[in-house]
């Protein structure tokens, strides 16, 4: 039986054309990822989800207990605990907040980068520093540092005086500047605190657009430059050929960097749900800890597939394969 | 007298030209318009760049200043009493150059593994036309989208008591644990689920899908092998591109906390002693540990962070030229 299936499938391959042979090849490439995958992650995912619903202790001989306990994790974390339901929520308006911040920033940027300009390359070095230097532990050391907050706050560089346990003053000025803002402008309060907020988190825009510039800059250089040239000789003006050619030649990356922003922002280090999770493991409730995960994957999920889908409604694609 | 005479009005005339000319060419509003966006694009530019190296120099000066200075108001940006005491305090609290070492040896690792590795499935991905292809890059998507903190517990859990199928427990009798030792990271590198691999290898697929597939098949009729071809043309002309992986993956891995804190938790690691900071450390001569919020225990964070990033900025100047022109070939368009 199994020499004769043998058989069959030696006959099946002598069947195949050499491309198609050399296509069977590819999973020799891609086999680290399935492999691993296979025995290592499909494993982990489905423990992590048992986990959600069970009572998990480390045992001291090695090894771990865990004892089935139906809905009480998602119970204790979204009904009992009187701190969880909050972070999310204001994990959610951060992302809400700062997505299109971030993404309007670095296309604007990378547009100016893409430009013939004298020293170039050195804005190019400089604009991908925080890709290197502001991610993971550099992030969070800053965060809770005092003397990088008084830096950071703009008054102090304004007034040049020296503070070190301020913040104060950063309130101060920033009331100024909203209540000068309503005065003179009208503008409605949603708009003043968006506002007000932007330039706040400059620095947090500045550093978290990295990648996000090097995504947009990679797509620009792709756009055929004949294309410009043809509609200059159209008589179209730059603000014309930006709105009639670059935007939807670029859509389809706005949607890969509002979803690389989503997921940066949801797991960011900035985040107290993650902080939360973390804190969760170390003090040995990985049941609840593994719930919180869940939910929070959950809701992160929601929001990806309904951003993306919108957006994805209005993004352009040239060829559509 | 007459050639001077006639020659007068001729340079008057000629300057008369120029002059038009240059008119002609400097008082356009276009030009003017021209002008006025480049001398603001600059402004932008540069604040904007200033914006991003502004923390660094804060760090630089700040790194310099002696306690007193920390608590002299007059003192700004330029410490007046410059000090090595931050730094030698930081190098011999955290055993500096022993984490500095373990860091190099593991985000070197890494890094190198993962750029292999994220190279080799993102060719799979980009260049074969097997069954299943798309059921693989949807879960390469998968995991970039899936945040690691989500199967952090099961991870955790999977490498403290690590064992494969059982047939490690029926070998020796137990499960290993690979806790504080590189074993970990490393396998994590070689199956591709390290710290961001998917982004990678969606890279190096939009990259190979950007070669020409000419290139390969004339190295075919010229007789050399699949794997032959891959490693003799495809390799040395992604090298750029490889670097670039190389750079994100070793950079992230390097200031990493996330994986750090949760395998080495026994190695002395740079992240982690970052992450530690300097809260109840004594000092010589005084009485009580150095509390949270204090200015020292912030210039002492700082000096610290400021020697973490230190080998990345010398790895990033040696490198961004591959940066740059790595991004640039790739095209990573949908």
């Amino acid at each position: 039986m199994s020499k004769w299936s043998a058989a069959l499938g030696r006959k099946k391959l002598m069947n195949l054309t050499v491309t198609q042979k050399r296509d069977l090849m590819g999973w020799v490439f891609v086999s680290p990822f399935v492999l691993g995958f296979l025995l290592l992650f499909l494993g982990i995912f489905i423990d992590s989800f048992r986990f959600s619903f069970m009572e998990v202790n480390v045992l001291q001989q090695g090894g771990y207990s865990a004892k089935f306990i139906g809905m009480d994790n998602f119970h204790q974390i979204l009904r009992v605990d009187p701190y969880f339901n909050r972070q999310l929520y204001n994990a959610v308006q951060n992302m809400l907040f700062d997505i299109p911040i971030i993404v309007m920033y670095s296309l604007f940027i990378a547009v100016l980068l893409n430009q013939k300009m004298k020293g170039r390359a050195v804005f190019r070095a400089i604009f991908f520093v925080p890709v290197i230097l502001a991610t993971g532990i550099i992030d969070k050391a800053d965060l809770s540092n005092s003397i990088m907050n008084a830096y950071q706050s703009i008054p102090g560089l304004d007034t040049g005086i020296a503070v070190v346990n301020e913040s104060a003053g950063g309130m101060f000025s920033n009331l100024q500047l909203k209540r000068y803002m309503f005065q003179m402008f009208d503008f409605s309060p949603a708009l003043v605190n968006v506002t007000v907020g932007a330039a706040e988190n400059i620095y947090d825009v500045v550093n978290h657009s990295g990648v996000q510039i090097l995504i947009f800059l990679a797509g620009l250089q792709a756009i055929s430059s004949s294309i410009y040239e043809s509609a200059k000789i159209e008589g179209c003006s730059g603000w014309e050929s930006f709105w009639k050619i670059t935007f939807p030649l670029i859509s389809p990356l706005i949607l890969v960097n509002i979803i690389y922003s989503i997921i940066d922002s949801f797991t960011g280090s900035k985040n107290q749900v993650m902080d939360r999770i973390t804190a969760a493991m170390k003090l040995g409730q990985y049941g609840a800890a593994s719930a919180m995960a869940w939910v929070y994957f959950l809701i992160a999920a929601v929001f990806l597939i309904v951003i993306g889908l919108f957006v994805s409604r209005f993004v352009f694609y040239q060829n559509k394969e | 007298m007459s050639v001077a005479q006639t020659g007068t009005p001729m340079a008057a005339k000629r300057k008369g030209l120029l002059s038009g000319k240059l008119k002609h060419k400097y008082l356009k509003l276009f030009f003017v318009n021209r002008l006025f966006w480049g001398v603001m694009r600059y402004l932008l530019l540069i604040g904007l760049a200033f914006l991003i190296l502004y923390p660094l120099l804060v760090k630089l000066s700040n790194s310099f200043m002696s306690p007193q200075d920390l608590i002299d108001g007059t003192v700004r940006f330029i410490p007046r009493q410059a000090t090595w005491f931050n730094y030698e305090t930081v190098i011999a609290y955290t055993s500096f150059f022993e984490g500095l070492a373990n860091t190099f040896g593991i985000a070197f690792m890494s890094g190198a593994l993962q750029m292999l590795v994220c190279t080799m499935v993102g060719y799979g991905l980009a260049r074969f036309n097997f069954r299943g292809k798309g059921l693989v890059f949807t879960l390469v998507v998968l995991t970039i989208l899936i945040p690691p903190q989500t199967y952090m517990i099961s991870l955790y859990m999977k490498f403290s008591f690590f064992d494969i199928f059982g047939l490690l427990s029926a070998i020796s009798g137990g499960t290993v644990r690979l806790m504080d030792s590189m074993w970990p990271m490393a396998i994590l590198s070689i199956i591709g689920f390290g710290f961001k691999n998917g982004l990678y290898i969606l890279i190096m697929r939009q990259y190979f899908k950007g070669i020409p597939k000419e290139l390969e098949e004339a190295a075919y009729v010229d007789g050399s092998g699949l794997f032959r071809t891959f490693a003799r043309i495809i390799l040395p002309i992604s090298i750029s591109m490889m670097i670039t992986i190389f750079i994100f993956s070793f950079s992230w891995q390097w200031t990493d906390s996330f994986y750090s804190s949760m395998f080495f938790s026994q190695i002395k690691l740079l992240s982690n002693s970052l992450l530690t900071g300097f809260e109840g450390l004594m000092l010589e001569g005084a009485t009580v540990g150095l509390k949270n919020g204090q200015p020292l225990t912030a210039t002492l964070t700082n000096t610290m962070s400021l020697l973490v990033i230190l080998p990345l900025i010398v790895l990033y100047l040696f490198a961004q030229k591959y940066l740059v022109e790595g991004i640039e070939h790739s095209g990573v368009v949908g």
